[in-house]
């Protein structure tokens, strides 16, 4: 197999966005300081001005800029979402990446040579579903739900050959669909769907109770680490609760997505193109782990294995990974 | 109020067997509280095979009671199996039989013919709510997320379109859903060889925090909020803003008695408060929540002003 | 010198040589040189910040001062601290070596999340504003607001010295690191592995009484310890 799968970065500032595109991303993608993306964090994210600089940066260097405008637009407040669309076609990108129906509808017949990526925020988690996207927008590339096992994206990728895929391989996983969780607005009154936050930072608390640390969401208790434990950021789904007398990890242990190993598979079933999740992490996540994956889309282009991202080990939430849903007893 | 404003019995989510299903809904049937019954598995196709019967059953002598029966889908059809599923269902749609979307699969496979859209598709802005209805939706009921402006928008552009528009008034919250199930996993066990173990909780399986405070309860691949959906003090503004239909989620309380609150409330035989009151009583030490149609933390209760 | 072959580095030794001068005398000190810093870095990560206020307290575990960062409508503030004096009005605490909060602010090495993650790092309270200061300072670093330029701009210092200043002072500290990291290995590893075969003594030991109390006593619930048992998942 020659063709290449396509490296998709994420980019949470625009020095992250630099050292995406040095490390060798074929595509970034980031979003603009409001809620109209789904990773809507204080301090984190693209002014206008900054969005045309990267955008430009990106094609001086042959990488396609992507804007994620992948939230659900706010009844009565359509036009933040599309003057986010307005924005993102006049700074010329590569593609926007959408997830509201309304917001696909307005861009679509806006902006009708501007391309439509569909969201993992649309959930769209068959081929019945991309075919929809497809017919009433157009979409020229899905991201598909974590959920999805391999032989499920080659469903996919067989029966809906018009409509490019594209798949998470490293960073956060979501084990819930995404798109259609409320989670976190049932703890704190904030949704990833309407405000671009899941778990809010401003609703995270992480206290000492002795050599304990406690971290809690909304007065929620999500986790107790004990004195060396490896800790992590107290997402609802990635908690450690009570059910059946016992405590566990009841939905998710708190790891991260690599499917590093599975590339081969990946590039097998027709995907196009993979996924780093992580906007909201730094620059130095950012230029280890893409370039890794760089190397390993390398090798694997010249018929050699694509290795472990054996960095991503220094990175992960828990200190562990998980192949996740791509391999079926995840489920 | 008035007659005009219907009350619907949304889909059973929990894993009843299939006797104690055909009970519940011969009660349904007995009783002319509510108008409309959605039937169906939302939550996981498993659990298909041992209650179509008793399914198609219940579909049957709904009917015959003047019930308006409505088949609902899966919110998260994966495998081919879920999506044969899926497919057969959305095939029966027309000539009388009423099919409800939960997801683009669905909506794809009713394109251009008339359908209904449920709570688990995204319908956030009036935009989205146009798209559907070009493309068939004659109903729609909303999600649980969304907060009073939203649902007065989105309720009047339906009016403008001629779309029924239903919104959840009772009952646990679906929070999320997912491949993977949490109620097997907590059985040590993982959705294949799950052995049913949803079948033993017939409200849920309850979640804790390590704090011991209740939080949250399972329902196979479905999360669902611990405290119940209660609307009562805003059901005027509800009807006022041209909400057509209030859908009430079975639980295992006794639901004719919940329905009849509701019709009573529409009705004009009891106040907000009231109401309030008898439905908190039925549901015993279950915990009351309203906060999202208040734009709050969907676990809380607000207080409706006496204004409202 | 050469600073490798030193057995102490620099910022350890310094961090000793302190200790007998008192707080306040080395507060006033750094203090002007912390201000001047935090005036040149202000308005570059002015942007970032908006909207968000309150006072990010910054302490190495491994050096007697640290940093009270504000962030506020009048932009950004620092003053040097004593740790131990520490936290009073802080609505974020910030606890790493120095090293790693010096990487940190340069967003070299391993990044925040990592850290956290592995428990090197510890932060207690408003998470919301470290992660906005932590993204402004990463965009701020690429205009040339990295640490050590800051430090060498802000001293009254001909321009041309000034960048060789912070060169120097840049190489000097992460050779210290390493340093610091060669001695912490030579003196803990001894004793993590003295402390790993007493806890094993102490497990056996644990293990050998418990089967004898279960042999001597009649079949009666046993008292369980307090601990609790993290149960691994399927």
């Amino acid at each position: 197999m020659s063709r290449t799968l396509e490296l998709v970065c994420p980019a949470g500032t625009p020095s992250a966005l630099t050292a995406a595109v040095e490390a060798g991303a074929d595509a970034v993608y980031f979003g603009f300081r409001d809620r109209t993306n789904a990773r809507n964090f204080p301090g984190l994210n693209f002014s206008a001005a900054e969005a045309a600089q990267a955008a430009a940066l990106c094609r001086d260097r042959g990488v396609r800029p992507m804007i994620a405008i992948n939230t659900f637009a706010a009844a009565g407040q359509e036009h933040i979402w599309r003057q986010a669309v307005d924005t993102a076609a006049r700074v010329g990108v590569g593609a926007i990446i959408v997830a509201d129906i309304g917001v696909a509808a307005y861009a679509a017949r806006t902006y009708p040579d501007l391309r439509l990526h569909l969201s993992v925020q649309a959930a769209a988690a068959n081929p019945e579903a991309v075919a929809y996207y497809a017919r009433l927008f157009n979409v020229q590339r899905v991201v598909l739900p974590r959920v999805f096992t391999v032989d499920d994206i080659r469903m996919v990728t067989a029966s809906q050959p018009g409509v490019e895929v594209e798949v998470f391989v490293l960073g956060g996983l979501c084990v819930m669909a995404e798109g259609r969780c409320t989670l976190s607005s049932y703890a704190t009154g904030r949704s990833p769907n309407r405000d671009g936050v899941c778990s809010p930072a401003e609703d995270v608390r992480y206290e000492q109770e002795g050599d304990v640390l406690v971290s809690r969401l909304a007065g929620y208790t999500i986790n107790r680490f004990g004195p060396g434990e490896d800790a992590g950021y107290p997402t609802l789904c990635k908690g450690r609760f009570e059910a059946r007398g016992r405590a566990s990890y009841l939905f998710e242990d708190p790891v991260s997505l690599d499917a590093t190993a599975l590339l081969p598979d990946l590039a097998a079933a027709g995907v196009t193109a993979i996924k780093v999740e992580g906007r909201q992490r730094g620059k130095a996540y950012v230029a280890a782990v893409v370039g890794n994956l760089r190397r390993a889309i390398d090798s694997l282009a010249n018929g050699g294995p694509p290795g472990v991202a054996v960095s991503a080990a220094g990175f992960t939430e828990g200190g562990r990974t998980t192949e996740g849903a791509y391999k079926r007893g995840w489920r | 109020m008035t007659r005009d404003v219907r009350l619907t019995l949304g889909p059973l989510l929990y894993n009843w067997p299939a006797g104690q299903r055909l009970d519940f809904y011969r009660a349904i049937a007995a009783d002319d509280t509510y108008d409309a019954v959605v039937l169906g598995e939302v939550v996981c196709a498993k659990r298909s095979p041992f209650v179509s019967d008793a399914t198609l059953e219940a579909a049957q002598f709904l009917a015959q009671a003047g019930k308006e029966v409505v088949f609902s889908t899966l919110a998260l059809p994966v495998t081919p199996r879920e999506r044969a599923e899926l497919a057969d269902i959305c095939g029966m749609a027309g000539d009388g039989v009423a099919v409800e979307a939960n997801e683009a699969g669905a909506l794809y496979l009713l394109d251009g013919r008339p359908h209904r859209v449920g709570p688990y598709f995204n319908i956030y802005n009036a935009d989205t709510l146009r798209v559907l209805a070009r493309r068939g939706a004659t109903s729609v009921c909303l999600p649980w997320e969304l907060e009073m402006s939203s649902v007065e928008a989105i309720t009047g552009a339906g009016r403008d379109l001629g779309l029924t528009v239903e919104v959840p008034v009772f009952g646990s919250i679906p929070l999320a859903i997912s491949a993977r199930c949490a109620h097997a996993r907590a059985h040590g066990l993982a959705k294949d060889g799950c052995q049913y173990v949803c079948g033993q909780d017939a409200e849920g399986m309850a979640v804790g925090t390590l704090d011991g405070q209740t939080f949250l309860r399972v329902n196979g691949t479905q999360t669902l909020s611990d405290a119940v959906l209660v609307l009562a003090e805003e059901i005027p503004a509800l009807v006022a803003a041209g909400v057509s239909a209030l859908r009430i989620t079975p639980e295992g309380v006794d639901m004719v008695a919940v329905g009849r609150v509701y019709r009573d409330l529409l009705d004009g035989v009891v106040d907000g408060a009231m109401a309030e009151g008898t439905l908190r009583a039925l549901l015993g030490d279950r915990r009351a929540a309203n906060g999202y149609l208040h734009g709050a933390a969907g676990a809380g209760w607000e207080r409706v002003n006496a204004t409202a | 010198m050469d600073a490798t072959a030193a057995p102490f580095s620099p910022l350890l030794l310094l961090g000793l040589a302190l200790r007998p001068v008192p707080g306040v005398a080395a507060l006033r000190v750094a203090r002007p040189l912390v201000d001047a810093v935090a005036r040149r870095l202000s308005p570059l990560v002015r942007d970032r910040l908006e909207g968000l206020s309150g006072t990010v307290a910054v302490l190495p575990t491994d050096f007697p001062y640290g940093l009270m960062v504000h962030v506020g409508a009048d932009g950004l503030r620092m003053e040097p601290v004593d740790v131990l004096a520490g936290a009073c009005g802080a609505t974020a605490i910030l606890r790493a070596p120095a090293f790693m909060l010096l990487d940190l602010a340069e967003g070299q090495g391993r990044d925040g999340d990592a850290s956290f993650f592995a428990r090197d790092l510890t932060l207690e309270g408003d998470t919301a504003l470290v992660m906005a200061l932590r993204y402004a300072l990463e965009d701020a670093a690429d205009t040339g607001a990295a640490p050590f330029t800051l430090v060498a701009d802000s001293l009254p210092l001909p321009t041309a010295l000034r960048a060789r200043l912070a060169s120097h002072l840049k190489t000097t500290a992460h050779l210290a690191a390493d340093d610091v990291r060669k001695v912490q290995a030579a003196v803990l590893d001894p004793v993590r592995a003295w402390r790993a075969r007493v806890d094993a003594r102490l497990a056996a030991m644990e293990d050998r009484l418990a089967r004898a109390e279960r042999q001597s006593r009649p079949r009666s619930s046993v008292a369980l310890t307090g601990k609790e048992t993290h149960v691994p998942d399927a």
